[in-house]
């Protein structure tokens, strides 16, 4: 476990990864500014908070951390030096599913946090309350998407295959699904990853109770870990 | 770029799994165009016959090109990222190198981006008959083609990310971020910066150029045809310039 | 003719190459030695072109590598083994680097046979050995049938058999007037194979000298190279 932190933690795409995301906090103060701006000779009656409308950015960035934590060891061969080391590779996937997700909750805990509150500090537009909660969650979602991406980079070991399948996830599906017939679009939508988040905190509009989305948000990791497990244990090098 | 460094680029696009793994994907989004029509076949037969009427589909072949975007992109970066050191040992002058996989990349892009938009919205078409009332394929020629090359722009883009970057992981988060992330960060956007941001995504510039309606979407018109045509260039074209200085300077 | 003069390269926190100059002439096998991180992987990028220098030139027969025509017909060059994609089956990684010259396919063969790797050429060089990875860089370097040829350490991960054909190789591409660069770390390998020897530690020149003047002044080669090498070892 501390050597998968070590490796994590010492990796350049890794700082690189983090850094994007960190790059929100400042964008947001940006965007908050420029709305501040022009808010009044506008006459917005409400406009969306930066930490809205950059969570993509730190969801994308989180992912990506996850596909190159299981890649990257593919990329440089290191994998076989590290299942010498640690033969058991349940325990190793384990390990390597803990300090990703550790990490990812960790920094897009922050970066969200942090930019809501910049946001709520320069800013005085109207925009929705500080809800901590819901940006936990948020963070959450962003882990999730973090530990789908290390089960697609171990079952590809290709990190443009999962870093396609991440973005797939959090962006094609659901903006395909969005241009379908109407009760069908909200229909499928509502079983889609950017959707659960927003269903477990606004209940009257939901398709599925509060508890059921952030189940099933549980599920869009475990079901590619367990592919990952399923894989990883039985396949040579 | 000589024929020769053109048919060396060509042997090692077309000798790799890859390539022919993401055009099957790009092409694959035909069925889909189809698959997606049949849903909506059962969709419109199920509904009672005084909703019809009113029954809506967007075009798929609008919905489904996302498929070759991402694909070519991604074919792009690959090309770049994965190419050794040992190519630039055979041409030292380097950009050569990059003229050929532009060429090998855009030739690619031109047929699969055709192929995929006629094809799906052929499929389409077929699929539902006269149910809705989808736009005639002929009226939709122009915005087809124009649709089809975005695709040649996006497997430019990524050919120029990827040599810029070297990091296949960087740019197709990056190309998740030009088709995806920043129009949603645009839309979110009030006021002009929000406006003009609209107005340049990839996503509504085939529309603008060819004067289509963009009402009903999230994009902004800003653009002429002929401002929405030179951005959509810019797209391919200063990546890959960008990408030449930087493989002149750097060490390899 | 490869003639390095007055070379250095530095990166952010280290001289790799420093002032460094020398020739290697044609018609016979020029060792290039000096410890790990001396800079001889550095030197030869710097002449093919592939890393630019702080200051100094390499010139091959004449010129900077990056100017010549037709640079595979000139020089050939075995770096790193290891820089191919997985991916490509031996034959198509040889195909594509002969198309940039126009080399046609029976070359291609021809050099496949020449390393031993006809009965794998079809298949991905991702599941090749070490050795063989080594033998498809040296068929790359022989395609276009140069007159310079450079190999970083060839024999890493050879057979004994693979050890001593590289060694009949080098002694015969020589023989025929060509100009060998040739690093390695084995010095009794160095022994049968160099006729002349360049020696740098920590990117600068130690000895450049004929192999026999090394033999003669000191007990043997290895010994020569220990004593010679022995201030430069440690990193920076
Ligand atoms: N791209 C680079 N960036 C930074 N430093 C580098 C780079 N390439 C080489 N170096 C440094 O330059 C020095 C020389 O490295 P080089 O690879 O040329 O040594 P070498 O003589 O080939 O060693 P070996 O026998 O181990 O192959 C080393 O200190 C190395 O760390
Ligand atoms: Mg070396």
């Amino acid at each position: 476990m501390r050597a998968e932190w070590i490796k994590l933690r010492s990796t350049a795409s890794t700082h690189y990864a983090v850094g994007t995301a960190a790059l929100v906090l400042v964008l947001g103060v940006a965007w908050t500014l420029y709305v501040d701006s022009i808010w009044h000779e506008r006459g917005l009656r409400s406009a969306a908070a930066a930490e809205e409308g950059f969570l993509p950015v730190v969801q994308l960035a989180v992912a990506v951390i996850g596909v190159l934590a299981a890649t990257g060891e593919y990329a440089t061969g290191l994998i076989r030096q590290t299942l010498t080391v640690t033969p058991r590779r349940s325990r190793l996937l384990l390990d390597k599913a803990a300090v990703v997700a550790l990490t990812a909750f960790a920094v897009s805990a922050a970066v969200l946090l942090a930019t809501a509150s910049a946001a709520r500090l320069v800013g005085d537009y109207p925009m929705a309350e500080l809800d901590v909660a819901q940006l936990l969650a948020h963070a959450l979602a962003a882990t999730v998407l973090s530990l789908a991406g290390l089960g697609l980079g171990v079952v590809t070991r290709s990190t443009a295959g999962a870093v396609s399948g991440v973005v797939a996830l959090l962006f094609v599906v659901p903006g395909i699904v969005n241009l379908l017939p109407t009760p069908w679009s909200t229909r499928i939508g509502a079983f889609l990853l950017p959707n659960l988040v927003p269903q477990a905190f606004l209940p009257e509009r939901a398709g599925l109770e509060p508890l059921a989305a952030i189940g099933l948000l549980l599920l869009y990791a475990a079901v590619p870990l367990a592919a990952a497990w399923a894989v990883f244990t039985r396949r040579d090098v | 770029m000589t024929p020769h460094t053109l048919r060396a680029e060509w042997i090692k696009l077309r000798s790799l799994r890859s390539t022919w793994l993401v055009l099957a994907v790009s092409l694959g989004s035909i069925l889909m165009a189809a698959g997606l029509a049949l849903m909506a076949n059962g969709m419109y037969d199920a509904a009672p016959a005084s909703r019809r009427d009113a029954a809506q589909l967007t075009e798929l072949e609008d919905v489904v090109i996302i498929v070759p975007q991402l694909c070519l992109g991604i074919l792009g970066v690959l090309a770049a990222v994965k190419d050794i050191p040992a190519s630039y040992l055979a041409v030292p002058r380097r950009w050569p190198v990059l003229a050929g996989k532009t060429a090998g990349i855009a030739a690619i892009g031109l047929i699969v981006g055709q192929a995929a938009m006629f094809g799906s919205a052929l499929v389409t078409r077929l699929v539902v008959g006269d149910r809705f009332h989808l736009e005639p394929l002929a009226d939709r020629v122009p915005l087809l083609v124009v649709s089809g090359l975005s695709v040649v722009v996006l497997g430019l883009l990524g050919l120029g990310l990827g040599t810029l970057l070297r990091s296949v992981a960087a740019c197709v988060a990056l190309l998740a971020g030009v088709l995806y992330v920043f129009p949603i960060i645009s839309f979110n956007v009030p006021g002009v910066a929000g406006e003009w941001g609209r107005s340049v995504m990839i996503g509504g510039l085939p529309r603008l150029i060819v004067g289509a309606d963009l009402t009903n979407t999230v994009y902004g018109t800003r653009l002429s045809a002929s401002g929405a045509a030179a951005v959509l260039a810019a797209y391919a074209v200063v990546p890959v310039l960008a990408g030449v200085w930087a493989l002149r300077r750097r060490d390899l | 003719m490869i003639d390095v003069k007055h070379l250095t390269k530095t990166y952010a926190s280290t001289t790799a190459v420093d002032d460094l100059s020398f020739r290697v002439e044609p018609g016979q096998v020029t060792g290039f030695l000096g410890p790990n991180g001396a800079g001889k992987s550095t030197t030869m990028r710097l002449i093919l072109g592939l890393a630019t220098p702080t200051s100094g030139q390499a010139l091959v027969n004449g010129r900077p590598y990056r100017e010549a025509p037709e640079p595979m017909r000139e020089v050939g060059a075995l770096l790193d083994a290891t820089a191919v994609h997985p991916g490509r089956s031996a034959y198509n990684h040889l195909l594509a680097l002969a198309a940039t010259h126009g080399i046609g396919e029976i070359r291609v063969a021809e050099v496949l046979a020449q390393v031993g790797l006809t009965p794998v050429a079809r298949k991905r060089v991702g599941g090749f050995s070490l050795g063989m990875q080594q033998r498809l860089g040296i068929a790359g370097a022989l395609l276009g049938d140069p007159a310079v040829l450079m190999f970083d350490e060839p024999v890493n991960g050879l057979d004994p058999d693979g050890v001593r054909w590289i060694r009949h190789l080098m002694r015969g591409l020589a023989a025929e007037g060509r100009t060998i660069l040739l690093s390695s770390h084995l010095m009794s390998e160095m022994a049968l194979t160099a006729d002349h020897l360049v020696i740098i530690g920590r990117g600068r020149l130690v000895a450049d000298t004929p192999l026999s003047d090394l033999t003669s002044a000191y007990p043997s080669l290895e010994e020569a190279y220990l004593q010679l090498t022995g201030s430069s070892v440690e990193y920076r």
